[in-house]
């Protein structure tokens, strides 16, 4: 299994999902859920880059590539945690695929910025 | 079950709902209401923690799981209310919480975070809010039993509530 690049984001930012579940509400608004999972669905993980370079671009498009855009779930690199003594979401459960394409911006010349919408898979 | 972690907000937004209603317009224009419920829904707040610590973002990440998610009810911690007198609901009342969403965790600065959730009240039976059995104990734990009044020797679900400062 091909693991995302060894870039560090610039920006990060991490919405933690939920359980999958049921709910049926009655008129007075109470409401009754079934939970349908043990894992969380729907993790967004959202990471800016700036300012890379061509070759590192580069590897990020490659690997966009290799997973057939959104189709085939991957591993991050220990990179996407810097700053994290223990990541938030343990490799060990989840998976990640791309959530959608990704934007390429110039920054400057010969640097680019791009943010990547990445979903988790459980696995 | 849990209480929510003893964490101060660095801000918070607290909508007060609405009781449930269902309102019929004539075309006359006349509006004729019929209240579904007496006690009020929807009602939501919502907490951002900012620059915390790591830990204190794994608090509020174990919580959330140890929640399943929107899916269990918890009770708030005082510090959830600092700066009011009185809270606009009160810590043990027939009204517990659960999160709407997941929460959003973004990197602040170098080794701190900021935490947005957002959590919606869930109507509860006060009957079932057992207060220790009514015992002067010095950290008395309330626990809320959802099938309590069919005195179940197990009951389908129960809460725990760690009361404040315990």
């Amino acid at each position: 299994m091909a693991t995302f690049p060894a870039l560090k984001p610039s920006t990060r930012s991490l919405s933690y999902g939920d359980y999958s579940q049921g709910t049926y509400e009655a008129v007075s608004g109470v409401n009754v859920r079934f939970k349908y999972g043990n894992d969380r669905i729907l993790q967004r993980l959202s990471l800016g880059y700036q300012y890379l370079t061509e070759t590192e671009m580069q590897q990020l498009l490659d690997h966009y590539e290799g997973q057939q855009s959104t189709l085939i779930p991957f591993a991050l690199s220990a990179e996407v945690w810097a700053g994290y003594t223990t990541p938030p979401v343990a490799a060990v459960d989840y998976d990640w695929r791309y959530a959608k394409p990704i934007e390429v911006e110039i920054a400057s010349p010969l640097r680019y910025n791009t943010t990547i919408e990445l979903e988790s898979v459980p696995i | 079950m849990s209480t929510f972690p003893a964490l101060v907000p660095s801000t918070r937004t607290f909508i007060t709902g609405a009781e449930p209603t269902a309102v019929q317009v004539a075309l006359s224009g006349v509006v004729i209401g019929f209240r579904r419920g007496n006690r009020r829904i929807a009602q939501t707040l919502e907490l951002t923690f900012r620059l915390l610590e790591e830990s204190d973002v794994t608090l509020i990440r174990n919580h959330y799981d140890n929640c399943s998610g929107s899916f269990d009810i918890f009770f708030l911690s005082s510090e959830i209310w600092n700066g009011y007198t009185t809270p606009p609901i009160s810590l043990l009342s027939d009204y517990a919480w659960r999160y709407t969403g997941a929460p959003g965790i973004t990197d602040a600065s170098c080794g701190r975070w900021n935490v947005e959730i957002e959590l919606e009240t869930v109507p509860i039976d006060t009957g079932d809010l057992i207060f220790d059995a009514g015992l002067a104990a010095a950290a008395p734990v309330r626990t809320y039993i959802l099938d309590a009044g069919l005195a179940s020797t197990s009951p389908a679900r129960d809460y725990v509530v760690t009361p404040p400062g315990a």
